[in-house]
């Protein structure tokens, strides 16, 4: 089967997950294209190196990043990306297998399969967890940055008008609120967006 | 000159305006009203499957928000505790809430929602009236797919799923038709709030009992195949990611209810599946 038509199924099949998860409609096509592009990582360094667990690492960590972009380019929280996403990569055979081996009383074949199983799991959370740590460091550091970027605005702002004085309680409000628009920029839906769903509900 | 002046005069009066309709407004609303409010937005969310420290968050930023400077809270998968208080203010009392939750289930746009909400709520666009209206509109909305649309795509899903990992077209039908089956049950159970180990036995049963049925049907269909297909959908990754997620953040008790949620979740589908099998085979035995 050619990597174009996986591609493809894996888009559809992310979709329906996607669905089952109940994501926004709007996110749709993006949450399937996340899962598509993971299980095609998946699928190439899978037949290249013949090792499940280190390409569902490598798909994990890929579908983390495409996850993160997507949540800053669409203000949506994140799970909405990667949820769908993970479910192609999940050992579901593995841990069928496993069971098979323990209803068939073939406890070492058991023992293999199932900590196969194990593996892919630890392989998917290690892959999504190394990406979330980096990126949960690098928001933060963008949220110190917009407290800095307040200042500095502040600071020209009370150069330009030399009668205002420095008003502590001011500056701090200013930094909180930009502060707080950092963070809320990557998890929320857009205002355009939400008023007019609004509208259509009004309707 | 003096247009300028004026319209410092203004903006001062302005300001100072403001500042007491907000004092005012402060000591208007109850402490109790704040409480609750985020008690229930923290309630919506836990319930649809968010993350643990987007909850604590939207709490402390609520009540923050409304000069509320003492916020503790404690967020699990099972319930929330919170204790608020003001620093400056004898006339208060310390106030501790404690809500228990139930039953849990995913519905990534009600998290969405809340999230909205919090943020319109935390730069004073609405009371805490609206508010709490807001919040019961986003509670009672119904789920943007209905159960049979949900069954509908998790075939869809199954039934790609297994192309990719090598099925045949009947294959791929029979994984279609008895996902679709399955889903449906089980999001009706689940809506029904039976226990998560009840509806995924049902489930796994199910999915066993209608995968033996193909295969005798179609000598080309494989059972293995179609019990797989039939069980991704089932498989717990999300509470598997989510607690790994809580885990890493730090909120180490949530990850270890999720964590057994999704061990719950695999041993009930493996003793369905299982169960269906080990029957199956004592007939053919005979």
């Amino acid at each position: 089967m050619s990597v174009a038509l996986k591609f493809v199924y894996a888009y559809i099949a992310t979709i329906g997950f996607a669905v089952l998860f109940q994501v926004p409609k709007k996110t749709l096509l993006r949450s399937g294209f996340a899962g598509a592009i993971g299980w095609s990582v998946f699928n190439l360094i899978n037949q290249e190196f013949d090792s499940v667990v280190v390409a569902t690492f490598l798909a994990a960590m890929v579908l983390a990043m495409i996850g993160e972009r997507f949540a800053r380019t669409e203000k949506q929280p994140f799970t909405v990306f990667i949820i769908p996403g993970i479910v192609p990569l999940v050992p579901g055979v593995a841990l069928y297998n496993t069971m098979i081996a323990i209803l068939e009383e073939n406890y070492n074949l058991a023992a293999e399969v199932g900590s196969e199983a194990i593996l892919i799991a630890l392989a998917i959370s290690g892959g999504l967890t190394i990406v979330l740590s980096v990126n949960a460091y690098l928001r933060k550091k963008r949220m110190a940055l917009a407290g800095r970027r307040a200042v500095k605005i502040q600071e020209k702002r009370n150069k330009l008008d030399k009668s205002r004085e420095l008003d502590p309680e001011e500056l701090q409000k200013e930094i909180e609120k930009t502060k707080l628009e950092e963070y809320y920029k990557e998890q929320f839906f857009d205002d355009d967006a939400q008023d007019s769903a609004n509208k259509e509900e009004e309707k | 000159m003096e247009k300028k002046a004026l319209e410092e005069l203004r903006e001062s009066i302005r300001k100072e305006v403001k500042d007491a309709m907000k004092s005012e407004h402060a000591l208007a609303t109850d402490q109790k009203d704040i409480l609750i409010l985020a008690i229930y937005a923290a309630e919506i969310m836990v319930r649809n499957g968010s993350e643990t420290y987007r909850v604590e968050d939207t709490i402390m930023r609520i009540c923050k928000s409304e000069g509320l400077d003492f916020v503790e809270a404690l967020v699990t998968p099972t319930g929330i505790l919170v204790s608020i208080d003001q620093s400056h203010s004898s006339q208060h009392h310390m106030l501790t809430f404690n809500k228990r939750i139930q039953h849990r289930m995913i519905n990534l746009e009600k998290v969405s929602e809340v999230n909205d909400f919090s943020r319109r709520f935390v730069v004073k666009e609405m009371s805490v009236e609206e508010g709490m209206k807001r919040l019961r509109e986003i509670d009672k909305k119904k789920t943007p797919y209905q159960i049979s649309t949900q069954a509908l795509f998790a075939g869809i899903a199954s039934g790609f799923f297994i192309l990719l990992v090598g099925a045949n077209l009947a294959e791929f039908v029979s994984a279609l038709l008895s996902t679709i089956i399955m889903t449906y049950v089980l999001g009706t159970l689940i809506q029904r709030e039976f226990s998560y180990f009840f509806a995924h036995l049902t489930g796994g049963m199910i999915a066993a009992s209608l995968a033996i049925l193909a295969a005798n049907i179609h000598p080309d269909i494989r059972m293995n195949v179609v019990i797989i297909g039939a069980i991704m959908v089932m498989v717990p990754g999300v509470a598997i990611t989510n607690g790994l997620r809580d885990t890493v953040a730090g909120d180490l008790m949530s990850g270890i209810i999720r964590g057994v949620e999704a061990i719950v979740i695999a041993v009930s589908i493996a003793f369905g599946v299982g169960f269906v099998l080990n029957v199956w085979n004592m007939v053919q035995g005979f």
